[in-house]
């Protein structure tokens, strides 16, 4: 394999080399796994700049999912930090690569979505923020580079998932809820799916599910039903 | 303005205390490859090759990482350090290697370096020292041995 390398100090230049074709490489943990098609081809550039330490408000996009897992970010977002891929992976892996794959069978896709995250990314044209739930559904074209993650204020969060390893299909369930100053979000996600249902801040649990049914009955399939009602309600219970 | 990224066709990094050079096509390959080929440590054993048995496990900078999830290109400047280094010159690392081998915990003995180097890079001593088997398969399922033998060295340490 013939690679031409180069590295990237700072966002503006990463995106210039991205633009003229080169591929972003920073954990690195995608590259030589087997579950993702190759994704260098002649020319690559590092990613070489220091994150800022994560905070309530942010984390930036070389942030590692281990030092993810031990910031002070939604407890939902700091949950699935902790059980994505093993401890070593998450030594490596970066929030950036985690979200920029797009994948709504990731741990932190349901996370995401219910604490309403920001994406920010920066373009050619410049700068832009967007709902994580526009980015999964593909709202930036290439070429772009994810910068940051902002969290809005939540006075709760949580996150349960299920491994499905026996089952065809999707193979993570991931349902995560969050509470505002004036809303309740809960969102499941697993394979290509994902929902979202919103209540008022003080809804009751029970009722909560009553609009989650519906959704993940239109969305979800039928043998993910009954897990994520299940998931789903423990979650919402939590809240 | 916006600057052009540098072109790197360079790598220098310390494996073990000796310097090593990496150019060119060795940039993209995986660190545990360019270990075991270009800087002869054949203690870095490979098997999944894709960060999920944990027997390439080194030490980079003092942080256990999958080597065979690391492409040479990010080690520059780094000071790496391979599993027969660790049980003899680290001495967290050699509480762990009499502790491996007191238990007699290592049967085929192909994931015990990588587990070695776990415990070594373990940065935070709180919780199970066992918590490091985390990041390791071990086909012989010698896992409570493994265990019992990291307690062990964390009491001893």
């Amino acid at each position: 394999m013939s690679v031409r390398w180069s590295r990237a100090a700072s966002p503006e230049v990463a995106l210039d080399a991205i633009a003229s074709g080169a591929t972003p490489v920073a954990g690195a943990t995608a590259l030589y796994s087997r579950a993702f098609p190759a994704r260098v081809g002649d020319k690559a550039t590092l990613l070489a700049w220091s994150p800022a330490a994560p905070s309530a408000s942010g984390v930036d996009a070389l942030t590692t999912l281990d030092a993810l897992g031990r910031g002070d970010v939604p407890h939902a977002v700091c949950l699935a930090a902790r059980a994505a891929a093993n401890p070593s992976v998450r030594r490596l892996a970066t929030v950036g690569g985690w979200v920029s794959l797009r994948s709504a069978a990731s741990d932190i896709a349901a996370p995401l979505l219910a604490v309403g995250a920001q994406v920010r990314v920066l373009t050619p044209s410049g700068a832009a923020t967007l709902p994580y739930g526009d980015y999964l559904r593909g709202g930036v074209g290439a070429p772009h580079l994810v910068t940051s993650i902002g969290f809005p204020p939540a006075h709760r969060s949580t996150y349960r998932r299920i491994p499905l390893r026996a089952t065809p299909g999707p193979v993570l369930l991931g349902v995560a809820g969050a509470r505002t100053d004036t809303a309740t979000t809960v969102a499941v996600t697993a394979g290509t799916h994902s929902v979202v249902v919103t209540g008022d801040r003080d809804i009751a649990p029970a009722e909560l599910i009553d609009r989650l049914r519906p959704a993940v009955t239109r969305t979800l399939p039928a043998r993910l039903l009954t897990p994520a009602l299940r998931v789903g309600s423990a979650v919402a219970h939590d809240l | 303005m916006i600057s052009e990224p540098a072109e790197v066709s360079r790598m220098d990094c310390r494996v073990n205390g000796t310097t090593y050079t990496a150019t060119d096509s060795m940039l993209a390959l995986p660190l545990a490859e360019w270990l075991r080929e270009h800087a002869g440590t054949v203690d870095v054993k490979v098997g999944c090759s894709e960060g999920v048995c944990g027997a390439c496990m080194v030490l980079l900078d003092g942080v256990a990482v999958n080597s065979c999830l690391v492409p040479v290109i990010r080690c520059d400047g780094t000071d790496i350090h391979t599993p027969a280094d660790v049980a003899t010159n680290d001495p967290r690392g050699r509480l762990v290697s009499r502790g491996l081998a007191h238990a007699d915990s290592p049967q085929c003995g192909y994931c015990v370096g990588g587990i070695l180097c776990s415990a070594a890079g373990q940065r935070i001593p709180c919780g199970d020292p066992a918590d490091v088997l985390d990041s390791h398969l071990c086909r012989c399922g010698g896992y409570t041995r493994h265990a019992q033998a990291l307690r062990d060295a964390a009491a001893d340490d």
